[in-house]
Order: C-alpha cells, then structure tokens, then sequence
C-alpha cells in the first residue's frame, strides 16, 4: 500500500481514454444521469422539494396531480412530489448502507478463502450453501423479525444475508487470479500473503464484484422499500417510497398516484444503477 | 571443480488426487501423480544448467520445488548450507531473494495493474534493497541492464510485446540480487528472433553478475546454446546428466539418444535414421516397474523391467541412469 502514493500520475492515459469510452455509450451516460439527479435530490431535498413534506393541509386531501401538486396529495393533504423527492434520503441511504458493509465483509472473505482454501474454505462452502438455499427476502424478513423492525435492524439483517455473494463471487474470481504467474511470482519474491492477497490479487480481482455492487444497489432500494412497504423497514411518518406505496394503497382505485409515483422512483433509480454497473464492467477492465 | 551452490536430495513430489466417494466404497487405494521420483541433482556456482525433457516429465515441477511454488513430498533441497523446507528457514524471507525464478508465459507473469516502475520498487523496498532515495536511481539502472527505454517505468505491462515483459521480469528478478536464477521456458512463449536476444541478455547478465542459472526448457538447440552441463529427465527422474557439448554430441543413455535424434539436424546430407521411440510416455499416474524407460527402450531386457538403474558415472562421459549403458554405447 505504501507504493501507491509514489505514482499516481502515470494512471491517468490509459485510463482517461477509457472514461471517454464509457462516456460514449448512451447507457452509461443515461444511468449516471439518473443516478447523479438522485443523489442531488437525497443530499439536499429542501432545494427540489416545492412543499415541506410533512405539512398537513386538511383542505387539500388526495388531489389529483395539478400544476400546483405535480404529483396530487395524500389522504393528510401532504404534497406527494415534495414526499417522494424527501424519501430519496432514506432510499440512497439504503443502497449505500445496506451493501457496503456486505462488500466489504464479502471481498474480504471471499479473498482469504480464496487464497488459503483449505478447512476454512470448506466451512465456507457450507455456510454459503446453507444461506443461499432460502430465499433472500424470507431469510432477511427473519433477521428483521428476531431483531425487530427498523432501519438499523433492516440494514444488519440485509448485511448478514448479502455478503455471501459477494464472498462467493470474490473467491471464484481470486482463484483465477491465482492461475496468473504474477501471483506465482509474488510468492517466489517473497512477499507477504497480505500484500499478495490484498495488493495484487483484489485489484484484479474485483471488477465483477464492483459491477456486481451496482445491481445490488438497485436491489437493495428494492428490498429496503418492500420491507418498509410490509412495516418491518422504515415507519411513517418517514417519507420512504415502501411506506409511500403502503400508504396509498388503500386508495389505489381512487388516488392511484399516491403508490404510482414513489414506484416509478424506485424503478428509475434501480434502471440508474443497473446501467452504471454495465458502463463499469468496461470502464474497469485492465488494458485496452 | 566449483563447489554447488545448491544440492537437490532425493527429491519426489506426487500430487494426490482426489478419491470419489466410489473409490472409497470400492476401498481402492488413492492415487497420485508422480510427478517427481528421487531427482538428485547439484547445481555448481556459476554455471547454468539446463534442464530437458517432453512435456510432463516433472521439468517445471522441479523449478517449482526450488523456489518452493510446491512442497516437495519427500527428499531435501539444500541451499547455503540449510534445507530450504525447514521450518525456520521457510519463514526467512532471504531465500526468495537469494533465488529467483522467472515464468514462461509473459502475459500473465506481471500484474496488469502495475506499472514497471511500481513493480520494480515493490521488489526493491519489501526487502529493502536500496535506501528510499535511490529506489528511482536503482530503476533506471535496471532498466537498462535489460535494454529498456526509460520511458518504460511509467507503462503498463500491456503496453509491451512478448519480449519487453520477459526483460521486466529478468529485471524483477534482478533487483533483488539473486545468485541462483530459475528460468522455467523463459523464452518458449516469444518469436524465434526475439528468442535470442532475450537468452543472450540472459548469458551477458549472467557474466556480469556471477549468476547461477538453471534453464528448463524443450528446446534443445537452445539449451546446447547456454548450458555448461544438461540434466535430461524422464518421468520425474534424471536418466543422464553431463556436459552440455558432450552429452549433445555424444548421447549415452537409449532416451537421450531418441531425444536428441528427434531434433532436426542442420546438415542437409545428414539423411541418418532417427531413432522413434515406440509408443506413448507412460501416465505418470501409473509408472513402470524399474526402469521407467523400459516400455519404449529398444535395448530392454528382463534386468529393466525389475531394477531401477542408478545413475552412474560412465567412463569418459557424464552421468547415466542405464543398466546396459556401457554395451549399448559400444555397439553404438
């Protein structure tokens, strides 16, 4: 790790290029659109938001959209829009919270395993097995149960089922790193198993892993808003897009976009982040 | 003679394979690749050896062993005074300094993510060969020791042919002063003419630096080329070991001999018969009874199919692992 400060400025060209690349392809540049939009609109909402999201207005109860509410209002006469562009703190903060800590527990497993195999892999073996067999929503509504709901609950339950894939797809892709000569050379250098694993092999190692995070981003919004949606994730009056469905849809007949709206905003942002992850599987890729 | 720097006892090395569940129902016994069968073997200061043999017959298993890529099941390997797999000198790192190896392919034997200059300084500061300071001094020096431009610190190996990437790794190697270097086919991968300027900035390196080394390779015109003495293995033992000229010249035992014959000569009148070995080489799986030759041996006799040959000193020659080496070469 301490080579890295010495020489920075030479990655710039080959990878620069590659940006340019990347930022040709109408896809990539949709997704990062989307999903820069999104975290403008999760950092600071106030500024994007016509109305405070909370301000209840009896007078005004489920309108239809209009010029003065875009998006109509909900059965206390909230502004829909200002309350979907406020639930984007809460779901950005979910694609990030509930992944981060899954990848980074998963790199770092399934980078050991990988390299040392062995006992400890085949302990692993078994422990992936065991997780992935149940359904991934079953199994982190169960988590969700025993801890008790909400958001720091729901982010843990979500941590301690997802690592598994990325410590899965870690260790298959660190074992064909390992078939490379450069590893084979880092051990007849002499170098340590920590500089091997961690300096030569991950970097190589993680691009599908990193395309991966993107999905899981997008998938993690999804399952955040369905446990919010069933009452086990964030609780109203939390503007979340889950709970923004839950509640308009006892009205779903007579004020249909009072759920149609966040929905949209939860299939917009997953659409974001699935095409970044495409845009970075070739914006990662070693050599030209 | 110049005393050995490195001393190779015995040494055998059989990857086990896995048993199916059937295999143990069955109680059949679990089966091994023999990659290596008692290889002996002293490798003299200075020298450079080569290594010969087809395909399969333990040649990169051996250069493995060496820098420890594997652990050899039986035998010793002795450097400096010490076995390189006792347990103290395992967790000494000076030994991967004081050996280094070289790899065949050049397109996986440097990390794609690395710049040379990164690569270079990564080998010079984990074993703090030079003060910080002089790290950058230390590069360019490298560089052109093996011929590269300067410019070449700042690319990525991608950016090199073949050739260029087997002279970052001969500099790899170099920068932590080996005295013993293994190169395992470091040229089979590269074109012809590329070949030679690479394995002759080897041969210079080597005068310059006082470096031993030990040269795996198939191609047998260009190990007569670099090598002082030549070891020919057969299915993970030495069948004959001596002098590079003499043994190209003059080959004793029956397998060297259809070795050396199955290479094309450059003397378009010389129309002689070459000697064809009958059959497949045996499954290292499933190796012969004593001699391992003996299934394709024109010479064979009842002796073969029993007795291991050792091998042994031949009168005017090298070493040969033959029980009828003297007849064989008479009638010759």
């Amino acid at each position: 790790m301490t080579d890295t400060a010495a020489a920075p400025p030479e990655v710039t060209t080959a990878r620069k290029s590659r940006l340019h690349l990347a930022l040709r392809k109408p896809g990539f540049l949709v997704g990062a659109t989307i999903i820069g939009m999104s975290i403008l609109f999760a950092v600071m909402p106030g500024i994007f938001a016509p109305y405070d999201p909370n301000f209840i207005d009896y007078t005004a109860v489920r309108q239809a959209p209009s010029w003065e509410h875009p998006f109509g209002t909900d059965m206390l006469g909230r502004d829909s829009l200002s309350r979907v562009i406020h639930a984007y703190t809460v779901n950005m903060q979910m694609a990030v919270l509930a992944t981060v800590f899954a990848l980074t527990i998963g790199v770092t497993v399934g980078a050991l395993v990988g390299y040392y195999r062995g006992v400890a892999d085949m302990i692993f073996g078994r422990v992936v097995d065991a997780i992935i067999t149940f359904p991934f929503l079953v199994l982190v509504i169960a988590v969700v149960a025993v801890l008790g709901p909400g958001l720091i609950n729901m982010y843990i339950a979500i941590t301690v089922v997802g690592w598994v894939y990325y410590a899965r797809l870690m260790r298959a892709e660190v074992i064909a790193q390992m078939g490379n000569d450069y590893a084979s050379a880092g051990i007849v250098m002499g170098y340590s198993d920590r500089r091997i694993i961690f300096r030569h092999l991950l970097p190589n190692a993680i691009t599908p892993v990193v395309v991966y995070w993107m999905t899981d981003m997008a998938l993690a919004i999804l399952l955040g808003s369905s446990l919010g949606y069933l009452g086990l994730g964030a609780q109203p009056p939390q503007a979340e897009w889950g709970v923004l469905i839950a509640e308009g849809r006892n009205f779903i007949t007579t004020a249909w976009w009072l759920s149609l709206m966040p929905g949209i905003a939860i299939v917009l942002t997953g659409l974001g982040f699935s095409l970044i992850g495409d845009g970075l599987a070739d914006l990662l890729r070693p050599r030209g | 003679m110049t005393h050995p720097v490195m001393k190779i006892e015995d040494l055998r090395l059989a990857f086990p394979i896995s048993r199916s569940l059937l295999d143990f129902i069955q109680r059949r016994p679990g089966r091994a690749v023999n990659a290596l069968n008692g290889v002996s073997l002293d490798i003299n200061k200075g020298e450079t050896l080569g290594v010969v043999g087809e395909s399969g017959c333990g040649k990169s298993t051996l250069a493995r062993c060496i820098v420890r890529l594997h652990k050899p099941t039986g035998g010793r390997i002795h450097f400096a005074g010490t076995d390189i797999f006792d347990r103290d000198t395992l967790r000494d790192r000076s030994y991967n300094r004081r050996v280094q190896m070289m790899f065949q392919d050049p397109y996986s034997s440097l990390n794609p993510r690395m710049t040379t200059e990164q690569i270079l300084s990564e080998a010079l500061r984990v074993h703090k060969m030079r003060p910080e300071e002089d790290i950058p001094n230390r590069i360019a020096e490298l560089l052109e020791m093996v011929r590269l431009p300067q410019d070449s610190a700042q690319k990525f190996p991608h950016e090199f042919s073949g050739g260029q990437r087997q002279r970052i790794a001969i500099a790899r190697a170099l920068a932590v002063e080996p005295e013993v270097l293994i190169a395992d086919e470091l040229v089979s991968a590269l074109d012809v003419s590329v070949q030679a300027q690479v394995v002759n900035l080897l041969l210079e390196l080597q005068d310059r630096l006082d470096l031993t080394i030990l040269f795996v390779a198939h191609d047998l015109r260009l190990v007569r080329h670099v090598s002082n003495r030549v070891a020919v293995i057969y299915l993970g033992r030495i069948v004959e070991i001596g002098d590079s000229e003499a043994l190209f010249s003059a080959p004793s035992h029956p397998y060297s001999q259809a070795l050396l014959s199955a290479a094309p000569s450059l003397d378009p009148d010389d129309k002689g018969a070459a000697i064809r070995l009958e059959g497949e080489l045996p499954s290292p799986l499933n190796i012969p009874p004593g001699c391992p030759f003996h299934v394709r041996c024109r010479h064979a006799q009842d002796q073969c199919r029993a007795d291991i040959p050792k091998l042994r000193p031949l009168a005017g020659r090298g070493e040969v692992a033959c029980h009828f080496a003297e007849e064989i070469n008479q009638s010759a």
